[in-house]
Protein backbone atom coordinates (compact mmCIF):
# COMPACT_ATOMS: atom_id res chain seq x y z
CA UNK A 1 0.00 0.00 0.00
CA UNK A 2 3.01 2.68 0.80
CA UNK A 3 4.55 1.52 -2.29
CA UNK A 4 1.65 2.27 -4.33
CA UNK A 5 0.88 6.00 -2.25
CA UNK A 6 4.60 6.85 -3.26
CA UNK A 7 3.87 5.71 -6.84
CA UNK A 8 1.12 7.60 -6.89
CA UNK A 9 2.11 10.67 -5.59
CA UNK A 10 5.88 10.23 -7.93
CA UNK A 11 3.59 9.75 -10.67
CA UNK A 12 2.01 13.08 -9.82
CA UNK A 13 5.26 15.11 -9.29
CA UNK A 14 5.92 13.92 -13.12
CA UNK A 15 2.95 15.22 -14.22
CA UNK A 16 3.14 18.17 -13.00
CA UNK A 17 6.93 18.43 -14.21
CA UNK A 18 6.36 17.74 -17.60
CA UNK A 19 3.26 20.72 -17.29
CA UNK A 20 5.62 23.12 -15.86
CA UNK A 21 8.70 22.42 -17.75
CA UNK A 22 6.58 22.82 -21.45
CA UNK A 23 4.69 25.74 -20.16
CA UNK A 24 7.71 27.54 -19.37
CA UNK A 25 9.53 26.37 -22.91
CA UNK A 26 6.83 27.67 -24.69
CA UNK A 27 5.40 30.89 -23.16
CA UNK A 28 9.53 31.88 -22.72
CA UNK A 29 9.49 31.04 -26.71
CA UNK A 30 6.17 33.75 -27.17
CA UNK A 31 8.06 36.73 -25.22
CA UNK A 32 6.65 39.69 -26.33
CA UNK A 33 8.25 41.70 -28.48
CA UNK A 34 7.84 45.05 -30.40
CA UNK A 35 5.50 45.77 -33.48
CA UNK A 36 8.70 45.61 -35.63
CA UNK A 37 10.22 42.04 -34.65
CA UNK A 38 6.97 40.49 -34.46
CA UNK A 39 6.54 41.31 -38.26
CA UNK A 40 10.50 39.95 -39.16
CA UNK A 41 9.88 36.87 -37.57
CA UNK A 42 5.46 36.41 -38.26
CA UNK A 43 5.99 37.49 -41.99
CA UNK A 44 9.67 35.56 -42.45
CA UNK A 45 11.46 38.60 -43.50
CA UNK A 46 14.85 38.66 -44.63
CA UNK A 47 17.51 40.94 -43.37
CA UNK A 48 17.54 43.16 -46.52
CA UNK A 49 13.64 42.84 -46.42
CA UNK A 50 13.58 43.58 -42.81
CA UNK A 51 16.27 46.97 -43.57
CA UNK A 52 13.97 48.24 -46.28
CA UNK A 53 10.42 47.86 -44.12
CA UNK A 54 12.25 49.75 -41.24
CA UNK A 55 13.12 52.28 -44.32
CA UNK A 56 9.65 52.77 -45.21
CA UNK A 57 8.38 52.61 -41.40
CA UNK A 58 10.84 55.50 -40.75
CA UNK A 59 9.60 57.79 -43.82
CA UNK A 60 6.06 56.84 -42.60
CA UNK A 61 6.15 57.76 -39.31
CA UNK A 62 6.45 61.66 -39.33
CA UNK A 63 3.07 61.46 -42.03
CA UNK A 64 1.36 59.05 -39.58
CA UNK A 65 2.31 61.58 -36.91
CA UNK A 66 0.87 64.89 -39.00
CA UNK A 67 -2.71 62.69 -39.57
CA UNK A 68 -2.75 61.63 -35.62
CA UNK A 69 -2.40 65.72 -34.65
CA UNK A 70 -5.14 66.58 -37.24
CA UNK A 71 -7.30 63.63 -36.25
CA UNK A 72 -7.12 64.50 -32.63
CA UNK A 73 -7.79 68.53 -33.33
CA UNK A 74 -10.85 67.77 -35.70
CA UNK A 75 -12.13 65.00 -33.57
CA UNK A 76 -12.09 67.71 -30.03
CA UNK A 77 -13.53 70.62 -32.57
CA UNK A 78 -16.65 68.24 -33.66
CA UNK A 79 -17.09 66.94 -29.85
CA UNK A 80 -16.88 70.05 -28.11
CA UNK A 81 -19.39 71.58 -30.72
CA UNK A 82 -21.86 68.82 -30.53
CA UNK A 83 -21.84 69.44 -26.55
CA UNK A 84 -21.50 73.50 -26.98
CA UNK A 85 -24.68 73.19 -29.55
CA UNK A 86 -28.14 71.97 -29.17
CA UNK A 87 -28.93 72.43 -33.23
CA UNK A 88 -27.27 71.43 -36.20
CA UNK A 89 -24.81 74.85 -37.64
CA UNK A 90 -22.92 74.99 -40.61
CA UNK A 91 -20.02 75.27 -38.33
CA UNK A 92 -20.94 71.50 -36.91
CA UNK A 93 -21.65 70.53 -40.47
CA UNK A 94 -18.11 71.96 -41.36
CA UNK A 95 -16.62 69.71 -38.46
CA UNK A 96 -18.21 66.40 -39.32
CA UNK A 97 -16.82 66.82 -42.83
CA UNK A 98 -12.99 68.16 -41.88
CA UNK A 99 -13.15 64.62 -39.46
CA UNK A 100 -14.49 62.24 -41.74
CA UNK A 101 -11.73 63.85 -44.51
CA UNK A 102 -9.37 63.83 -42.18
CA UNK A 103 -10.48 59.97 -41.32
CA UNK A 104 -10.68 59.37 -44.81
CA UNK A 105 -6.70 60.87 -45.48
CA UNK A 106 -5.31 58.37 -42.53
CA UNK A 107 -6.44 55.30 -44.63
CA UNK A 108 -5.68 56.26 -47.83
CA UNK A 109 -1.72 56.86 -46.58
CA UNK A 110 -1.70 54.10 -44.30
CA UNK A 111 -3.07 51.56 -46.53
CA UNK A 112 -0.62 52.84 -49.36
CA UNK A 113 2.19 52.12 -46.72
CA UNK A 114 0.62 48.54 -46.22
CA UNK A 115 0.88 48.26 -50.03
CA UNK A 116 4.92 49.42 -50.10
CA UNK A 117 5.46 47.45 -47.09
CA UNK A 118 3.91 44.17 -48.78
CA UNK A 119 5.65 44.84 -52.00
CA UNK A 120 9.04 44.23 -49.97
CA UNK A 121 8.11 40.70 -48.85
CA UNK A 122 7.54 37.82 -51.15
CA UNK A 123 4.34 37.65 -52.67
CA UNK A 124 2.67 34.66 -50.42
CA UNK A 125 3.79 36.46 -47.37
CA UNK A 126 2.71 39.72 -49.09
CA UNK A 127 -0.40 39.13 -49.93
CA UNK A 128 -1.16 37.39 -46.47
CA UNK A 129 0.16 40.67 -45.04
CA UNK A 130 -2.19 42.81 -46.84
CA UNK A 131 -4.82 40.71 -46.10
CA UNK A 132 -4.11 41.36 -42.00
CA UNK A 133 -4.18 44.87 -42.55
CA UNK A 134 -7.64 44.76 -44.57
CA UNK A 135 -9.11 43.09 -42.12
CA UNK A 136 -8.06 45.27 -39.01
CA UNK A 137 -9.45 47.87 -40.76
CA UNK A 138 -12.65 46.47 -41.93
CA UNK A 139 -12.39 46.70 -45.32
CA UNK A 140 -15.17 44.31 -45.13
CA UNK A 141 -17.45 43.15 -48.59
CA UNK A 142 -20.62 45.17 -48.73
CA UNK A 143 -23.03 42.48 -49.70
CA UNK A 144 -21.74 40.02 -46.89
CA UNK A 145 -22.18 43.17 -44.56
CA UNK A 146 -26.14 43.13 -46.37
CA UNK A 147 -26.29 40.27 -46.08
CA UNK A 148 -25.08 39.69 -42.11
CA UNK A 149 -27.11 42.45 -41.17
CA UNK A 150 -30.73 40.92 -42.13
CA UNK B 1 -68.92 -47.04 -14.84
CA UNK B 2 -70.59 -44.02 -16.20
CA UNK B 3 -69.63 -41.42 -13.57
CA UNK B 4 -66.33 -42.75 -14.07
CA UNK B 5 -66.35 -41.51 -17.85
CA UNK B 6 -68.02 -38.45 -17.14
CA UNK B 7 -65.16 -37.98 -14.64
CA UNK B 8 -62.62 -38.53 -17.38
CA UNK B 9 -64.38 -36.43 -19.64
CA UNK B 10 -64.24 -33.67 -16.85
CA UNK B 11 -60.39 -34.21 -16.31
CA UNK B 12 -59.95 -33.89 -19.96
CA UNK B 13 -61.24 -30.91 -20.42
CA UNK B 14 -60.53 -29.36 -16.85
CA UNK B 15 -58.15 -27.02 -16.80
CA UNK B 16 -56.29 -24.92 -13.98
CA UNK B 17 -55.15 -21.59 -14.18
CA UNK B 18 -53.28 -20.71 -10.90
CA UNK B 19 -53.14 -16.51 -10.34
CA UNK B 20 -49.34 -15.56 -11.37
CA UNK B 21 -47.31 -14.59 -8.96
CA UNK B 22 -47.02 -11.07 -8.52
CA UNK B 23 -43.41 -11.00 -7.06
CA UNK B 24 -41.94 -13.41 -10.08
CA UNK B 25 -40.37 -10.52 -12.09
CA UNK B 26 -39.22 -8.89 -9.30
CA UNK B 27 -37.27 -12.01 -8.22
CA UNK B 28 -35.84 -12.65 -11.41
CA UNK B 29 -34.11 -9.08 -10.89
CA UNK B 30 -33.13 -9.57 -7.90
CA UNK B 31 -31.37 -13.07 -9.03
CA UNK B 32 -29.77 -11.20 -12.08
CA UNK B 33 -28.84 -8.18 -10.22
CA UNK B 34 -26.65 -10.55 -7.14
CA UNK B 35 -25.06 -12.24 -10.17
CA UNK B 36 -23.73 -9.55 -11.76
CA UNK B 37 -22.70 -7.30 -8.38
CA UNK B 38 -20.84 -10.74 -7.79
CA UNK B 39 -19.24 -10.51 -11.12
CA UNK B 40 -18.47 -6.55 -10.79
CA UNK B 41 -17.24 -7.65 -7.27
CA UNK B 42 -14.72 -10.03 -8.79
CA UNK B 43 -13.67 -7.36 -11.11
CA UNK B 44 -12.79 -4.93 -8.48
CA UNK B 45 -10.92 -7.34 -6.50
CA UNK B 46 -8.77 -8.35 -9.22
CA UNK B 47 -8.18 -4.51 -10.06
CA UNK B 48 -7.56 -4.13 -6.47
CA UNK B 49 -4.91 -6.82 -6.81
CA UNK B 50 -3.20 -6.13 -9.64
CA UNK B 51 -2.96 -2.12 -8.49
CA UNK B 52 -1.49 -3.38 -4.78
CA UNK B 53 1.17 -6.04 -6.29
CA UNK B 54 1.90 -5.85 -9.76
CA UNK B 55 1.57 -1.88 -10.61
CA UNK B 56 4.62 -1.18 -7.98
CA UNK B 57 6.58 -3.29 -10.04
CA UNK B 58 9.47 -1.22 -11.43
CA UNK B 59 7.93 -1.62 -15.33
CA UNK B 60 4.83 -1.21 -14.67
CA UNK B 61 6.03 2.08 -12.68
CA UNK B 62 7.98 3.30 -15.48
CA UNK B 63 5.17 3.21 -17.80
CA UNK B 64 2.72 4.94 -15.28
CA UNK B 65 5.24 7.85 -14.73
CA UNK B 66 5.90 8.76 -18.07
CA UNK B 67 1.95 8.53 -18.85
CA UNK B 68 1.77 11.03 -16.33
CA UNK B 69 4.26 13.08 -17.27
CA UNK B 70 3.51 13.41 -21.51
CA UNK B 71 0.09 14.04 -20.05
CA UNK B 72 1.08 17.12 -18.23
CA UNK B 73 2.92 17.92 -21.40
CA UNK B 74 0.01 17.45 -23.38
CA UNK B 75 -2.17 19.86 -21.61
CA UNK B 76 0.60 22.48 -21.22
CA UNK B 77 0.76 22.11 -24.94
CA UNK B 78 -2.42 22.89 -25.24
CA UNK B 79 -3.00 25.66 -22.73
CA UNK B 80 -0.08 27.53 -24.19
CA UNK B 81 -1.50 27.01 -28.12
CA UNK B 82 -4.82 29.29 -26.68
CA UNK B 83 -1.79 31.73 -24.88
CA UNK B 84 -0.22 31.67 -28.35
CA UNK B 85 -3.44 32.54 -30.29
CA UNK B 86 -4.43 35.53 -28.09
CA UNK B 87 -0.47 36.84 -28.53
CA UNK B 88 -0.77 36.75 -31.95
CA UNK B 89 -4.00 38.32 -32.38
CA UNK B 90 -3.02 41.04 -29.69
CA UNK B 91 0.72 41.44 -32.05
CA UNK B 92 -1.17 41.87 -35.04
CA UNK B 93 -3.79 44.58 -33.52
CA UNK B 94 -0.95 46.49 -31.95
CA UNK B 95 1.12 46.39 -35.44
CA UNK B 96 -1.92 47.96 -37.29
CA UNK B 97 -2.75 50.07 -34.61
CA UNK B 98 0.80 51.23 -34.70
CA UNK B 99 0.44 52.64 -38.22
CA UNK B 100 -3.39 53.51 -38.08
CA UNK B 101 -3.10 57.17 -37.31
CA UNK B 102 -6.91 57.31 -36.23
CA UNK B 103 -6.12 54.37 -33.82
CA UNK B 104 -3.07 56.39 -32.87
CA UNK B 105 -4.89 59.40 -32.15
CA UNK B 106 -7.34 57.29 -29.84
CA UNK B 107 -4.85 55.84 -27.97
CA UNK B 108 -2.63 59.43 -27.47
CA UNK B 109 -5.96 60.91 -26.49
CA UNK B 110 -8.07 58.59 -24.64
CA UNK B 111 -10.69 59.04 -27.72
CA UNK B 112 -12.76 56.98 -29.08
CA UNK B 113 -11.77 56.34 -32.71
Amino acid sequence: MRKLILLLLGACVAGFLGYALIYHYRVAEAAPMDEMQWLRQEFALTDAQFAEVQRLETAYRPICDGHCLNYTEAYTKLTALLKQNNTWTPETQQAVETLYQVEMECHRDMLKHAYDVSAVMSPGQGRRYLEMIKTRLSLADPTALRQTTQ
Amino acid sequence: MKNDSELNQLLKTWQDSPPADPHFRHSVWTRISIEDGGRVRQFLRACQDWCMVSLPRPAYALVLLVFFASSGATIATITTQKVHQEQQAEMEQRYVASIDPVAMAGKAANLRP
